[in-house]
C-alpha cells in the first residue's frame, strides 16, 4: 500500500514542492531587501541613534546573508517576524487570525465555479453551435471581460444598493458572503465553463464513444460513464491555478465588499511598505497553494490509470 | 439532446466535384472570414486603436490641465465624458489611458511571446537533457504565484510604466514556451525538416525557415490570450496603488480613481471601465476565433 | 431463406465547413438470415461509412438518404430511441481501430458487462464476469481474469481487437457488423476469431481487406469502388470469373486463388511476385 502510494512520481513532486518553497522564501527574501531606502525613515523624523536601534532591535545592521538564514531559521519555527506598523502583532498570528476567513470565502467560491461551470459546460457541449451553447459562451465570454473589481462593484451597485436584497459590505452572515463568493467566482467559473465544454467536445470526438454508442446506451448512460470521467480529469488539472486565481481575486473582493481577510491585510500592507507582513503572506500563500498543488498532482495520479503504467523508473 | 443523430432523410444532395484545397493561409482566412462576430471585434479593437492614437487630438484640452471650476462635471458637448475631481477632461484622459495600457498590453506581450519563442524553440531543439532542464527550471518559476511575484516586483522597483511592462514580460513568456517547445518537437521529427538538414542546412536556417511559420499560427493565437492577462493585471496593480503614477494615467487608474467616487459621479468610473470591457471582450472573442481556426484538434 | 437487411439505393454525405462530400453515392444489397456478406474494396471506397450507416452511428454531420429495411424498419427514419433497442439486442457493430476504441480509464471488465447490460439487465455482477470469461477464453484470451481487471493500454492491438469482438459476440445478436475485425491478428489466430463469428451469429457482414478470409467464409462478396457497388456475386463466381474490370485488378494484385469446384474449398499459391502472405 506504501509503496502503490509513496511511488517515483509521487517522491519527485514532494522533492520538487520542497525546492519550490525554498526558492519563492530566497526569491521574496531577496527582493525585499533590494528595497532603496529605509522602512523607518519614512516616520517622522527620528534622530540617528534611534535609528540605530531600531535597526539593532530588528537585526537590520547585520549583513544581509546573516540576516537570510536567521529568517530561514525563523521559519522553520513557523516564526514569520512582527509587523512593522502593527507593532507587537506578529506575522504568523495576523495569519492565524484573518486567513479562515478569507478559506470560507474562497471555498465558496470555488465551490460556485465548479459547480456552475461544469454544468454550464456540459450543457454547452451538447447543444454545440444550438442557441444554448451560443448564449452560454457569450455568458462566459463576459464574465472573462470584466475585471475582478469591477465585476465586483457591479455586483455591489446593482444587488446592494439598489435592490437591496444583499448587505453592501463587512462580514457576518450568510447573507454577507453571496455576493463577495459570486464576485470571486464568476471568472474561473467562466474558464472551467470553456475547459468543460471543449474537453467534453474532444471525448465526444472519440472512438471509444463509438464504441459505446453501438453497444446501445443512450446519451445520459454515455455521458455520465464515460465522458465525464475522462473530460474532468481535465478539469482537476485546472484546480490548481484556479485556486491561485481564487486567492488573489480575493485580495480586490475582500477590499471592495469591506471582508477583514488575509487578502485585504496584503492589499494594505503593501500601501504601508510593512515588509515582513508582504514577505509573510506571501510566503503563506505560495506554500498553501504549491502543497494544493501537490495534493491534485496525486489524486490525478490516483485517477488516471495510464500514469502509473507509463512511470519511467 | 440529439446529438447523435443524423438528418434523414434529405431532398437533394449536392455534389460539386472535389474542388482543388486553397493553401494553408487561404484556407485559414476563409474560415476567419466567416466568423462574424470574429471580424466586428477586429473592427471595434481597431476603431478603440483610432481612438487612442486620434482622441487627444480632436479635444484641444491637454490631459493634465486641471481647471477646478470644472470639477466633477457630467457628460456634455464641452465635456464628452464628463470631468474628474481636479476638473481634468475625462474624455482627453481616456485616450491618453488607451495609449498607455495598449502600450503596456503589446509590449508586454511581445516581450513574452519574443522571449516565450526563443526560449521553447531552444528548449525544443537541444539535446535531451538540455530540454529536461530546461522545463524544470520552467516548473520552477511556474510554481510561483504569477501575481505575487508581480506585485513584489513592483514593490520593489517602484511603480511606473516601464515598471509594469518589465514585471508583466517577466512572468508571461512561461506558457507561451512550453506550448512552442510542444510544437518544436513534434516538427522535429518530421520529413522536411531532415530533408532540410540532408541538404545542410544550419539548424539556425531551419530554425527560422521552416518550423516558425509553422508554429506561427499558435503563437498568434497565444498572443491575443496574453493580451487581456496584461490588461487584467494592469488594471489590478492600479487598483492596489502600483499603477503607473500620477498625471499619467491608464484605464486602470482612471477605473480605480473613478470607484472612489461611484456614488456621487458614476460616469467617473462608466466610461473607463466600459472601455476596459470592451477592449478585453473584442480580445476574447478574436483569442476564440483564432483558436477555432488554428487548433488542429478542433473537429468539425 | 428471408431477407435480414435490404439496402435500396443508400447515400451518405458529410457537411463540411467548406463542401459537401459524397461518401456513399448508391449502394444497394441485401443479406438474407444465416448468410456472411462480405465487402471488399481499397481504403476510402465508403465501406466502414456503409457499416456505421446500417446503426446510424454516424457523426451530426452526416446526411442520410434511401431505405435500409430491417425487420419491418427503415432504419433511415427511425428515431434515436428506436436505434438505442436495435444497437443493444440485435444488431453488434465491430470497429475498425482497436487501438481507439476502448475508454482508456476504464477497465476492460467493466466497458464488457456495459455491453450486454441493456439486453440481458437482469444478469447478476458473478454470473455476469463468468460469461465475459467464457467469452475472451473462446477467443484465444488466456487469463481472462487478469484481463478483465487491466486497462486498454497494458494490452497489445491484438488482444485489444479481440476485446472488442467479444463485446458484440457477448450480445448474442442476429447480426454482426464487423468493419476489419482482423487486422492485428495473425493467420491462425484470424481463422479460429472468424469461424467462431460464422459458428456464434446467425448472420455476418464482413468488411476486409483481407481477401483470403473473404474468399474462405463469406457467401456473397460485394465490391465497392468510390461509394458504389461495382460488383455483388457469390463469392465463388466473384473470384473465379469477376466480371468488372475494377474488381479483376483487385483480385489479381493481391494472390493467385485456385478454386477446388468440388468441394468449395480455396487453396493458395504464394505468388512470389505479389509478395508472401501470413
Amino acid at each position: 500500500m506504501l509503496t502503490k502510494f509513496f511511488s517515483h512520481y509521487i517522491f519527485r513532486k514532494i522533492l520538487f514542492l520542497l525546492c519550490s518553497i525554498f526558492f519563492v522564501i530566497t526569491l521574496t527574501f531577496f527582493l525585499m531587501h533590494l528595497l532603496p531606502g529605509d522602512p523607518f525613515a519614512e516616520e517622522h523624523s527620528i534622530s540617528l541613534e534611534n535609528l540605530k536601534a531600531l535597526h539593532r532591535h530588528y537585526g537590520l545592521d547585520q549583513s544581509v546573508l546573516i540576516q537570510y538564514f536567521k529568517y530561514l531559521n525563523h521559519i522553520l519555527h513557523f516564526d514569520l517576524g512582527i509587523s512593522l506598523k502593527y507593532s507587537g502583532r506578529s506575522v504568523t498570528q495576523i495569519i492565524l487570525e484573518h486567513f479562515p476567513i478569507s478559506f470560507v470565502l474562497g471555498l465558496e467560491a470555488l465551490f460556485i465555479a465548479l459547480m456552475g461551470g461544469i454544468s454550464l459546460g456540459t450543457l454547452a457541449a451538447l447543444y454545440q453551435n444550438k442557441w444554448q451553447d451560443r448564449g452560454i459562451l457569450i455568458f462566459s465570454i463576459i464574465c472573462l471581460s470584466f475585471p475582478a473589481f469591477l465585476l465586483a462593484t457591479l455586483l455591489q451597485y446593482v444587488f446592494a444598493m439598489q435592490l437591496n436584497i444583499f448587505p453592501v459590505a463587512r462580514w457576518g452572515s450568510f447573507e454577507h458572503t453571496v455576493l463577495p463568493a459570486v464576485a470571486l467566482a464568476l471568472f474561473p467559473l467562466a474558464y472551467i465553463l470553456k475547459l468543460t465544454r471543449t474537453n467534453i467536445l474532444d471525448v465526444l470526438a472519440q472512438d471509444y464513444i463509438l464504441t459505446a454508442r453501438s453497444k446501445g446506451l443512450n446519451t445520459f448512460e454515455i455521458l455520465y460513464k464515460h465522458v465525464w470521467r475522462n473530460a474532468l480529469l481535465a478539469v482537476i488539472a485546472y484546480v490548481g491555478p484556479l485556486l491561485a486565481a481564487i486567492f488573489t481575486g480575493s485580495f480586490v473582493i475582500e477590499k471592495i465588499f469591506g471582508i477583514p481577510g488575509l487578502g485585504q491585510w496584503l492589499v494594505v500592507s503593501i500601501t504601508n511598505r510593512d515588509y515582513p507582513v508582504i514577505m509573510g503572506i506571501t510566503i503563506f500563500y505560495s506554500g498553501i497553494l504549491m502543497i494544493c498543488n501537490f495534493l491534485i498532482d496525486c489524486l490525478y495520479y490516483n485517477l488516471d490509470p495510464r500514469l502509473k503504467f507509463y512511470e519511467r523508473i | 439532446m440529439k446529438i447523435f443523430e443524423s438528418y434523414s432523410p434529405l431532398d437533394e444532395v449536392n455534389s460539386p466535384a472535389f474542388l482543388s484545397p486553397p493553401s494553408y493561409w487561404q484556407e485559414k482566412w476563409q474560415k476567419i472570414k466567416r466568423n462574424r462576430s470574429f471580424l466586428a471585434s477586429c473592427g471595434v479593437l481597431l476603431s478603440l486603436i483610432g481612438f487612442a492614437i486620434i482622441g487627444p487630438y480632436l479635444t484641444l484640452y491637454p490631459y493634465d490641465e486641471m481647471n477646478l471650476a470644472f470639477k466633477n462635471l457630467p457628460p456634455s458637448t464641452k465635456f464628452w465624458f464628463g470631468t474628474d475631481e481636479l476638473g481634468r477632461d475625462l474624455f482627453t484622459r481616456c485616450c491618453w489611458g488607451a495609449r498607455v495600457s495598449i502600450l503596456v498590453g503589446f509590449a508586454a506581450s511581445l516581450i513574452d511571446v519574443f522571449i516565450g519563442v526563443s526560449y521553447g524553440m531552444i528548449a525544443g531543439v537541444a539535446k535531451r537533457s538540455i530540454s529536461e532542464w530546461m522545463m524544470r527550471f520552467i516548473d520552477v518559476v511556474q510554481s510561483i504565484p504569477y501575481l505575487l511575484i508581480v506585485i513584489l516586483l513592483v514593490v520593489v522597483m517602484g511603480p511606473g510604466l516601464l515598471t509594469i511592462i518589465v514585471a508583466l514580460a517577466l512572468t508571461g513568456w512561461i506558457n507561451m514556451a512550453r506550448i512552442v517547445r510542444v510544437q518544436v518537437l513534434q516538427l522535429k521529427n518530421q520529413e522536411f525538416i531532415l530533408a532540410a538538414q540532408g541538404y545542410g542546412a544550419s539548424k539556425l536556417r531551419i530554425l527560422n525557415r521552416y518550423i516558425l511559420p509553422h508554429i506561427s499560427g499558435t503563437v498568434l493565437m497565444i498572443l491575443t490570450a496574453s493580451l487581456p492577462t496584461a490588461l487584467f493585471t494592469e488594471a489590478f496593480l492600479s487598483f492596489l496603488g502600483l499603477g503607473v503614477q500620477a498625471p499619467v494615467a491608464s484605464w486602470g487608474t482612471l477605473a480605480n480613481d473613478g470607484l472612489l467616487a461611484l456614488r456621487y459621479y458614476p460616469w467617473r468610473l462608466f466610461f473607463p471601465a466600459s472601455l476596459i470591457f470592451l477592449s478585453i471582450f473584442c480580445l476574447n472573442i478574436i483569442g476564440d476565433g483564432l483558436r477555432d481556426v488554428f487548433d488542429e484538434k478542433v473537429k468539425r | 431463406m428471408s431477407i435480414l437487411i435490404d439496402v435500396q439505393d443508400l447515400q451518405v454525405s458529410f457537411s463540411t465547413t467548406s463542401q459537401i462530400i459524397n461518401v456513399v453515392r448508391g449502394v444497394s444489397f441485401a443479406l438474407e438470415t444465416g448468410e456472411t456478406l462480405g465487402i471488399i474494396g481499397e481504403s476510402g471506397s465508403g465501406k466502414s461509412t456503409v457499416c456505421k450507416a446500417l446503426l446510424k452511428l454516424l457523426s451530426e454531420n452526416a446526411l442520410l438518404k434511401g431505405n435500409i429495411l430491417f425487420q419491418n424498419k427503415n432504419i433511415v427514419s427511425c428515431t434515436e430511441k428506436e436505434m438505442l433497442g436495435i444497437r443493444s439486442n440485435q444488431m453488434a457493430f465491430i470497429a475498425q481501430d482497436s487501438m481507439t476504441s476502448l475508454n482508456p480509464t476504464m477497465k476492460i471488465g467493466k466497458q464488457m458487462i456495459e455491453a450486454f447490460r441493456k439486453s440481458m439487465p437482469a444478469v447478476s455482477l458473478a454470473p455476469a464476469n463468468e460469461m465475459c470469461c467464457q467469452y475472451l477464453e473462446k477467443l484465444d484470451l488466456q487469463q481472462s481474469q487478469n484481463i478483465m481487471q487491466a486497462y486498454p493500454h497494458m494490452l497489445s492491438g491484438g488482444m485489444r481487437q479481440r476485446i472488442l469482438i467479444a463485446f458484440a459476440l457477448i450480445r448474442k445478436p442476429q447480426l454482426i457488423i464487423a468493419d476489419e475485425p482482423t487486422t492485428a491478428l495473425d493467420r491462425k489466430l484470424k481463422q479460429k476469431v472468424l469461424q467462431l463469428l460464422k459458428n456464434e451469429v446467425p448472420s455476418l457482414l464482413l468488411v476486409s481487406h483481407d481477401l483470403e478470409s473473404v474468399a474462405k467464409y463469406c457467401d456473397k462478396v460485394i465490391v465497392m469502388h468510390e461509394g458504389r457497388v461495382v460488383e455483388a456475386a457469390a463469392t465463388r463466381k466473384l473470384f473465379s470469373h469477376p466480371q468488372h474490370p475494377y474488381t479483376k485488378t483487385l483480385l489479381n494484385s493481391r494472390l493467385d486463388i485456385k478454386i477446388d469446384k468440388n468441394k468449395f474449398l480455396m487453396d493458395h499459391v504464394f505468388n512470389l511476385n505479389s509478395g508472401k502472405l501470413n
